[in-house]
């Protein structure tokens, strides 16, 4: 039976769970004699194939529009999805966001911090994505396992049935 | 990955950073590079929802800005909170925390602790100083 086939990503998350998953340390050479590491934001594949992989791994919230996107592309290539860490379980830390408008969350960094000079103004090109409201990955798609922490904790991830 | 359209070739994802950003390159009708962009796809408003909290939440706080700030930034706000709320350094003659007796001996004023593990026990479980007071 060949190796499953894992792809990660992130999304409005520190990467802190992905810091914490290569903080196995030496464990990462047996979980890969497990396990085929396709995509990840930490190796060179950077989109889930195109013919689908066993595990899916979110880590981070969704906070705007091309969040979505990515979060609806893992899960339509993916048999388990998981959502790694508080930011993808249920918002995290980016959530308290949502305790503001964006409008006022934008002009409060691009238009009126200290360091921003006269000139600043929010970015408004249409090849961003829209921020939106910030919502844990399984409001946006259905999602398999949840592995909350603040980081996960480092051993957790061997811990996941694969 | 690059996809070309006629007029535009877009780079993304940009690799070997934390975060999202991808590069969009307009070209005009010669194929000359007319404009060249770096979109970061990434705002999580810190500046906005910081507004408003226990300034002793910060070294929560912070540190989900990225993951290798993790320790740089749970240092540098409890630095700063220590100044405002007038924690002693090693050493420090007015410590406000008139209820502390750890370390202090025969009343003096003086803080006297040595390990910076025990000011845990003082102001709650967040440690607060590291052992060097390279900064203080």
């Amino acid at each position: 039976m060949s190796k499953p086939k894992v792809a990660t990503d992130w999304l409005a998350g520190c990467a802190g769970c992905h810091m914490s998953f290569l903080d196995i340390d030496e464990r990462i050479v047996n979980l890969i004699e497990l396990v085929d590491l396709r995509s990840s934001p930490i190796t060179d594949l950077k989109e889930p194939d195109p013919s689908g992989v066993d595990v899916g791994i979110l880590e981070g919230g969704i906070n705007n529009t091309a969040n979505e996107e990515v979060a609806h592309k893992m899960r339509k290539r993916c048999k388990i999805l998981v959502a790694l860490g508080d930011c993808a379980v249920f918002g995290g830390v980016p959530a308290m966001r949502n305790f503001f408008k964006i409008e006022d969350a934008l002009r409060r960094a691009y238009v009126e911090t200290e360091s921003t000079d006269a000139e600043g103004k929010i970015p408004n090109d249409p090849e961003l994505a829209k921020p939106t409201r910030v919502r844990a990955v399984s409001e946006v798609v259905k999602v398999d396992v949840f592995v909350p922490g603040l980081p996960t904790q480092r051993g957790h991830h061997l811990l996941r049935p694969e | 990955m690059a996809t070309v359209t006629t007029q535009k070739i877009t780079i993304e994802p940009v690799t070997r950073i934390e975060g999202h950003a991808k590069i969009t390159i307009r070209l005009n009708e010669a194929g000359k590079v007319e404009r060249a962009y770096l979109h970061i796809n990434e705002f999580r408003g810190f500046e906005k929802f910081c507004e408003g909290r226990m300034a002793f939440e910060m070294p929560v706080i912070t540190p989900a800005f990225a993951a290798s700030a993790r320790f740089r930034t749970t240092w540098a706000p409890p630095r700063l909170v220590m100044t405002f709320m007038a924690v002693p350094r090693h050493g420090q003659h007015n410590c406000y925390a008139n209820s502390c007796t750890w370390g202090r001996s025969s009343k003096a004023t003086a803080c006297t602790s040595l390990n910076w593990q025990a000011l845990t026990s003082c102001w709650g479980s967040m440690p607060i100083r590291p052992p060097a007071t390279w900064w203080a």
